[in-house]
């Protein structure tokens, strides 16, 4: 095992260590290396002398451990004092930032559903255009038979009407069939781009 | 199932210019109705109570379209 290769295993051992002590940590051993090499070792001899990178790390992290010192009753007690009498200001600041959170949540959802909405106006509006086109003509035309008798320039205007709504139906049910298809390709385009959102979101978090 | 899809196809291929077809005779129609009336809105008044199926309503001097029922037959009803 060359210095490199060495420092570099040691280097992710000691990865559970504050940066700035594991660099204490390895610039010791690469002075060591040196020192060694200096003295006529070859590299690998050098390594082989100080040992395994593991015996070391396991070494170094056994003292961190006895150097931390145990938090004792009467501090544990304290602790747990001020944290009770405190409550009243943590709690609050707490309770805000649920609070806060739900609106948040709720936000983001009503905006979501809103976008949906936006995308889904269009197509509606025509197929609410169309089925109210389609009465209107279902009406006129039969109802402007018996209006004939009574005043035939009225009954000839109300067929023409009822004539004119069904041009309209057939234009505005085309129109949302093809809105419908298009927007369907829309909302599923949207909602795999907030699939996609979240699920990076939580890749970045993992 | 083919004959059917081949029949969807067809429809949608023959709406855009059967939509504007109707369109067209239906203003011709409702052309040749005004024509009648001499172009005169008052020409267009429904003799006696306005019924259900009246879809062309003259109100003074006021031209509107659509189906009256309900509450709004009646208040028009009760003006006339």
């Amino acid at each position: 095992m060359n210095k490199l290769t060495f420092l570099a295993r040691l280097e992710k051992l000691l990865k559970g260590l504050p940066k700035k002590e594991r660099e204490t940590h390895l610039s010791y051993y690469q002075e060591m290396i040196d020192d060694a090499m200096e003295d006529g070792c070859t590299e690998e001899e050098a390594v082989r002398r100080i040992g395994s990178p593991g015996e070391i790390a396991e070494q170094i992290l056994s003292e961190q451990e006895t150097t931390m010192k145990p938090v004792s009753a009467v501090k544990k007690i304290i602790i747990t004092l001020l944290l009770i009498i405190g409550s009243p200001l943590w709690g609050s600041i707490l309770l805000a930032a649920a609070a806060l959170a739900t609106g948040l949540l709720i936000t983001a959802l009503m905006l979501v559903l809103c976008a949906y909405i936006v995308i889904w106006c269009l197509p509606v509006a025509t197929g609410a255009l169309s089925l109210s086109c389609l009465m209107l003509a279902v009406v006129s035309t039969i109802g402007a038979f018996p209006i004939f008798s009574g005043n035939a320039a009225l009954g000839v205007l109300q067929f023409g009407t009822g004539i004119l709504s069904a041009g309209i139906f057939i234009l505005a049910g085309w129109l949302t069939l093809f809105l419908g298809k298009y927007f369907i390709s829309v909302t599923v385009r949207f909602s795999r781009w907030l699939k996609h959102l979240f699920t990076r979101k939580k890749e970045a978090i993992a | 199932m083919n004959s059917k899809k081949n029949l969807l196809t067809l429809l949608r291929k023959k709406a855009l210019p059967g939509g504007i077809t109707f369109l067209a005779a239906g203003l011709l129609i409702c052309f040749i109705g005004f024509a009648m009336a001499h172009f005169e809105l008052s020409n267009l008044k429904f003799p006696g109570t306005p019924k259900w199926y009246l879809t062309v309503h003259i109100d003074e001097g006021q031209f509107e379209l659509g189906i009256r029922v309900g509450e709004d037959a009646a208040a028009i009803q009760r003006k006339r």
